[in-house]
């Protein structure tokens, strides 16, 4: 029997940040909140947002290096930044340092000079 | 008219591991297929350790710049990914080395520049897949 839920917001009940989910073998769970992707951000190489969730801006700190601001902030700074950066040459992204409120990226070209390039990057972790 | 559902646990009818989302479009999507199944920020740098992590039971030191990840959960198989970064002020390159299985991924972390491994102290990671 097909059922639709409509809903706008869930929360847990025992703890209003924690909701099981079955995964998709049926013998385990996961989490719904920890897994969620907590922000992410397609960038210019000026850092500027292209499209963004819970970006609420980004700042060209110099060549290869941008910082981007969380609407919500994060509950503290050991959360796991992911991303790529476009280019045709062999470029490598990193994360720089983390606050609560932004994260900061860098960008080398493979002969570990900064590079402008147009950026991406994914969060997982705590919101505050 | 603004709901709000208070639950524990979430699970499908027609099949317990299978939920579809509506998107922000038009198009619909999997709650499952679209958590991430665990992710971490660790050191390599003296003591390997985790500093934050979901879904990872251990983390262990092989040698330089070669760590492995044991998840808590285990996946359904062994085509999951992942996505990491590391440094701190140069360019390294992050790869998967050995076949992974359904609990453990291993990582090598070289230098750009000269190709020798490296261990740094800010890593980064997530995984994307299928749990068992």
């Amino acid at each position: 029997m097909a059922s639709i839920l409509k809903v706008n917001t869930l929360t847990g009940v025992t703890a209003a940040g924690t909701i099981a989910v079955t995964g998709e073998g049926g013998s385990t769970t996961t989490n719904l909140q920890q897994g969620l992707c907590k922000a992410w951000h397609l960038s210019s190489d000026a850092a500027v947002p292209t499209d963004s969730f819970n970006i609420s801006g980004g700042t060209d700190n110099g060549t290869g290096d941008y910082s981007y601001a969380f609407s919500n902030n994060m509950g503290n700074v050991n959360y796991a930044p992911s991303g790529l950066c476009a280019t045709d040459d062999r470029n490598a992204q990193f994360c720089r340092s983390r606050a609560a409120d932004t994260y900061r990226i860098r960008h080398y070209g493979h002969d570990d000079a900064f590079a402008d390039v147009i950026n991406s990057g994914s969060i997982a972790g705590d919101l505050a | 008219m603004t709901s709000k559902l208070s639950v524990d646990t979430i699970q499908g009818v027609s099949q317990a591991g299978s939920i579809t989302v509506q998107g922000e479009g038009t198009a619909e999507t999997n709650l499952q297929q679209g958590l991430c199944k665990a992710w971490c920020s660790f050191t390599s740098v003296s003591t390997t350790a985790l500093s934050d992590s979901f879904n990872l039971g251990s983390i262990t030191d092989n040698g330089t710049g070669d760590t492995s990840l044991t998840v808590s959960s285990a996946f359904g198989n062994i085509n999951y990914t992942y996505a990491g970064n590391a440094g701190t002020a140069q360019c390294r390159l992050l790869a998967i080395i050995a076949t992974p299985t359904t609990t453990v991924i291993r990582l090598k972390l070289t230098t750009s520049t000269d190709n020798t491994d490296d261990d740094e102290p800010h890593q980064y990671g997530n995984m994307m897949g299928d749990l068992a």
